[in-house]
């Protein structure tokens, strides 16, 4: 082995020294950062093409606001390349038009984190990872987009734990949760271009998640069975809170293969979901949230003052409507593994699909 | 209009870092028990009557 040049060991000290420093402050989300200097700032504001004081988000709740810049900051802090720096952009533009993050839902006990999913030839062209632990670890850009908005709420926004984030447990998709769809390996259209855009066009859609559940299904090649399985992650009493909910199906490539050989359209897949996400009256009872607030539309038992009246029998299609799943396909062609994403919306209109500018 | 926030002792901490966040360090609340939402209407009522001599305190009610 070679002896070190003299000047790395000096650099590296000198490198630790900014990290402790940043840590000090409160500027990381427990992992170290990468220290920022202006030129280095100024690489990724080039690949902006906006107004560096440009305002992203208000939160005039919290006195707060991030710009261009401190989202580019942010991104550079987390180990974005400069390139990257267009797909935050859109993140952020996302989760904008999602709407969540302007109404304090960052600050919520409920302990949420933003999804990103990414579209069209970006992912190829940052290196995104589209296929295998595609929700895991192993990916620069994957893992330091999704930390640039992490990094963004702490820094632009003051949401530390214990203090503005009010988390009671969190996810570990706080860190990061940043994937790219497998358009190649999927029988249907990408996502982007169910919404509007061109197959050429890359976009982010960024979602406000609860949870990520994944299911087993090596056994079968019918594709009821496979709905109803899906269908049964997502219809758990833990996942309501309010009257119904919605989620996204990030289906492995086997398992989109197993749908599209049968001939359904995702539509299909979003209504065969919806029918068989169904809870009884019995289970519903059982956890006490067989009727809704009057007030909040909070599930609750009947005999609570604030519940609106509720027919005795019957079940209840737990999804909102079967516009509210979101379908799309993620991960490697070597399994019939899929995940339930439960999120917030959408909950009538579509999917915050944001193009990726520059 | 004269207003006291209430909120409940695990808030406690994000309550201090909204007041610092609008430059009211000291600002004070009425701090109760938690919780809330599992409570029936004649605990809240009790729970209410309980906050009362605080509320007032702070208001600066003789």
């Amino acid at each position: 082995m070679d002896t070190p040049d003299p000047s790395f060991a000096e650099d590296a000290a000198g490198l630790r020294q900014a990290m402790e420093y940043y840590a000090d402050q409160g500027w990381t989300d427990g992992l170290p950062v990468v220290p920022v200097t202006e030129s280095y700032l100024a690489e990724f504001l080039a690949f902006s093409g906006r107004d560096p004081d440009d305002v992203l988000l208000d939160m005039p709740h919290l006195n707060r606001a991030l710009t261009v810049r401190l989202a580019a900051i942010n991104a550079a802090l987390a180990g974005c390349r400069p390139g990257y720096f267009p797909v935050v952009l859109a993140a952020w533009e996302s989760l904008v038009a999602e709407g969540y993050v302007g109404r304090a839902i960052w600050q919520s006990t409920t302990g949420t984190a933003p999804f990103l999913i990414v579209n069209g030839p970006v992912r190829e062209r940052l290196g995104l990872n589209s296929t295998g632990n595609v929700f895991g670890s192993g990916f620069r850009a994957n893992a330091t987009i999704g930390r640039a908005i992490r990094l963004g709420a702490i820094n632009a926004f003051g949401l530390r734990p214990h203090e503005l984030d009010q988390a009671t447990q969190g996810t570990p998709a706080k860190y990061t949760a940043c994937i790219a769809e497998n358009e190649e390996q999927s029988p249907w259209p990408a996502l982007h271009t169910e919404f509007g855009l061109a197959a050429a066009d890359s976009a982010v859609t960024a979602m406000v998640i609860r949870s990520c559940v994944h299911i087993e299904a090596r056994h079968t090649k019918v594709p009821e069975q496979l709905a109803a399985d899906l269908a049964g992650t997502i219809a758990r009493t833990g996942a309501l809170i309010h009257e119904t909910i919605s989620a996204a199906l990030v289906l492995s490539p086997e398992h989109a293969r197993l749908f599209g050989a049968a001939g359904w359209s995702k539509a299909d897949v979003r209504q065969a979901v919806y029918e068989r996400a169904v809870l009884s009256w019995p289970e519903l009872v059982a956890a006490g949230k067989e009727a809704v607030s009057s007030r909040t539309r909070w599930r609750l038992p009947a005999d609570h003052p604030d519940a609106l009246p509720v027919p005795d029998s019957g079940s209840l299609h737990v999804l909102t409507s079967p516009e509210a799943v979101l379908v799309l396909v993620a991960g490697a062609g070597n399994a019939g593994v899929s995940a339930v994403v439960e999120t917030f919306g959408p909950r009538g209109g579509p999917p915050p699909v944001v193009r990726v500018g520059v | 209009m004269p207003a006291v926030s209430i909120c409940t002792d695990p808030f406690v901490l994000t309550a201090g870092a909204m007041a610092r966040s609008y430059g009211f360090p000291g600002f004070e609340y009425v701090i109760i028990p938690h919780p809330v939402a599992s409570l029936s209407a004649g605990q809240i009522r009790e729970r209410a009557r309980g906050l009362m001599p605080d509320l007032l305190r702070i208001l600066g009610v003789e």
